[in-house]
């Protein structure tokens, strides 16, 4: 009975280890990208507004069942700048080497008027949903982050 | 230095010629008093009394030439800790004595320089109780512009030291709060009918810094013992920096200065947890409520505005925070004054239709119905703030109730519809009473419908809604954040 609860002693240490070992490698979220815009007020008129509104509700709604802590940030973004590039970024600031994968229950992709993509991993998530450029103001569309991540220091 | 010394050196005084330089004097015999020799091995009680007496004797340019000649060469630091010493140094009230007559004499940046000596001759607390005491003596007796002088020159040591603790037999005790933060929130409450330069520090300060003092300002003090633990909180100058804030014309800065003080009152409510013991939670929790009023009744529409489109406040958690803590405390009739400002204009006498469905043009040419948005930041923050005092449905109707009876007294009180204003105002009058008493009387209306019905006005005549798309728009767009991301 002894060396039975030695045995589990050891099995308990030793997974704690393992899982020690499999600790996650970002503790915070990625910085946000260099793209996007922080401003002091929110920029956007009525019109603009509803539709962000409606764009990162939809996705908040979907994903506060799955992940617990959620918050979201608003920023806004160029024109001038593909919202593709940010995709890039979060592919290689969360990358798949550190069990991180798109989440495809998060996206936007039949909308008309926005874009989202997500990556994922087991109970962690960043968001990122934004507006079409055809839908700017003064050359901007609003783009907001969801994330349970802690923020970047 | 003995006592022969202090006899020699008062005849050597005497024998001195009138023209001689009174700073060198002075200088000369601050050093003297804080010298040391195998036969004067310490610096006695005596002598720091001497000091302070010296720089009594001495105008206000010489008092500011003494304390920078001593700075030179380190001689200012030696003299700090000595008075602070606590065996020998000054006791409290001596202290304070030299303070004030420092503050009465000294120019802001000496002032720092002066506070800084004194937070190195305590490095564990950073000069807590003499860095807090010079500031409250700024706060007393110093002119405006140096009071102003004084807080530029502080600003970067703000942060540095948040909080300290001190072990002793059978426990510890931690003061939360920086030191010059403290001192600076003395100086800043003290600057309350002088709005602009309280303005132009308020303008400085990061949110950080703001956090600072504001933190500092509530005086918390955590102690712990084989007996149990306890905290005391004291907002008394947390709560003079929020009545300062009050008076600025800056409604964007009111709102920044309202998010760092609504943050203090969500700590002070927070549950310290079991078995510590809270010591003046309530009162701390009650200054900060009546701190964040006086910026909220400045300027309601302005405020609230502000806090409805601004990044750091939209998502409603600093209104939501503040209405909690009036909800809790039977304060639902103020809220009901401010809503109905919100309906009817600071001054309660303008049509709430069109001010419902007023627009502001941004830069970009485009269109915001910003009334209807802080209307909807405010609704969706008192339902907020019910829904966070209690889950049950019926308790949260009661308040929110409450709140909208207070607005119906209001409006029937106010001199809306006068015949200096017209009929506009009068039908929207009625419009908004008939909303609210429909909102309430439904008993179908949870709170939250309670509350965004009751903010619509209603045409009785047809039972229509009487405002726009666009403006409605604003307004839910409102309320369906606030209502996701607000935590109070």
């Amino acid at each position: 009975m002894i060396y039975k609860n030695r045995y589990r002693g050891l099995l308990i240490s030793n997974l704690l280890l393992l899982l020690l070992g499999c600790t996650d490698p970002v503790a915070n979220a990625p910085d946000v990208p260099k793209p996007l815009l922080s401003t002091p007020e929110y920029l956007f008129g009525n019109h603009v507004a509803s539709m962000d509104t409606r764009a990162w509700t939809g996705l908040w709604d979907r994903a506060q069942p799955h992940f617990d802590g959620l918050t979201l940030t608003r920023w806004a973004l160029s024109t001038d700048t593909d919202w593709q590039s940010l995709k890039t970024y979060y592919d290689t600031q969360l990358p798949e080497k550190d069990g991180w994968a798109w989440d495809s229950r998060f996206s936007h992709a039949q909308a008309g008027y926005a874009w989202s993509f997500a990556r994922s991993r087991h109970g962690e998530i960043v968001i990122v949903v934004g507006l079409k450029p055809a839908h700017q103001e003064g050359g901007k569309v609003p783009v907001n982050i969801i994330t349970n991540l802690k923020p970047s220091s | 230095m003995g006592p022969n010394a202090v006899a020699q050196q008062s005849t050597s005084a005497q024998n001195q010629t009138p023209t001689a330089n009174p700073v060198d004097q002075a200088v000369s015999s601050i050093k003297e008093s804080l010298s040391t020799s195998l036969t004067d091995w310490a610096v006695s009680h005596n002598d720091v009394r001497n000091i302070a007496s010296t720089f009594e004797g001495l105008n206000a340019n010489q008092s500011a030439a003494v304390i920078d000649e001593l700075a030179k060469d380190g001689t200012l630091d030696t003299m700090s800790a000595e008075m602070s010493d606590n065996f020998n140094g000054l006791s409290l009230d001596e202290k304070a004595a030299f303070f004030s007559d420092m503050a009465t004499k000294l120019d802001g940046q000496t002032l720092a320089t002066l506070s800084n000596s004194f937070a190195k001759a305590d490095p564990k607390s950073g000069g807590h109780q003499d860095v807090e005491a010079l500031g409250k003596a700024v706060a007393t007796h110093a002119t405006v512009d140096t009071k102003v002088d004084f807080i530029e020159a502080l600003m970067p040591k703000m942060t540095d030291k948040p909080d300290f603790s001190i072990s002793y037999i059978g426990g510890s005790m931690t003061q939360t709060g920086d030191a010059e933060a403290l001192a600076v929130g003395h100086v800043l409450g003290s600057l309350q009918n002088n709005p602009a330069q309280a303005e132009n520090i308020f303008n400085q300060l990061s949110t950080e810094q703001l956090n600072a003092v504001i933190n500092a300002g509530l005086d918390q003090t955590s102690s712990f013992s084989q007996g149990g633990g306890s905290v005391s909180l004291d907002a008394t100058v947390a709560g003079k920096v929020l009545n300062t804030a009050s008076q600025i014309g800056n409604a964007d800065l009111k709102a920044t200065i309202f998010d760092a003080g609504s943050a203090a009152l969500q700590h002070v409510n927070d549950d310290f947890g079991f078995p510590l013991a809270t010591i003046g939670q309530n009162a701390a929790a009650d200054t900060l409520g009546d701190g964040l009023t006086r910026i909220i009744d400045s300027d309601t529409t302005g405020v609230m505005r502000e806090l409805s489109y601004n990044q750091q406040t939209f998502d409603g958690t600093a209104f939501g925070t503040y209405a909690k803590h009036m909800l809790n405390t039977d304060q639902t009739d103020k809220l009901g004054e401010q809503m109905a400002k919100l309906q009817f204009g600071n001054n309660l006498n303008e049509d709430p239709v069109s001010r419902f469905e007023q627009t502001v043009s941004l830069s970009t040419g485009s269109l915001r119905n910003e009334n209807a948005g802080a209307l909807g930041h405010f609704v969706a923050g008192v339902y907020n703030g019910a829904a966070s005092i209690s889950s049950d449905v019926k308790q949260q109707q009661e308040l929110t109730t409450s709140v909208l009876k207070s607005v119906l007294t209001i409006v029937d009180k106010a001199k809306i519809g006068g015949p200096l204003v017209g009929g506009a105002a009068s039908v929207g009058k009625e419009w908004v009473k008939y909303a609210v008493n429909a909102a309430i009387s439904d008993p179908g209306n949870d709170a939250a419908k309670q509350m965004e019905l009751a903010a619509i006005p209603i045409d009785p005549s047809t039972n229509e809604i009487g405002i726009g798309d666009a403006a409605m728009s604003a307004f839910n767009d409102r309320i369906t954040q606030t209502q996701r991301l607000a935590n109070p």
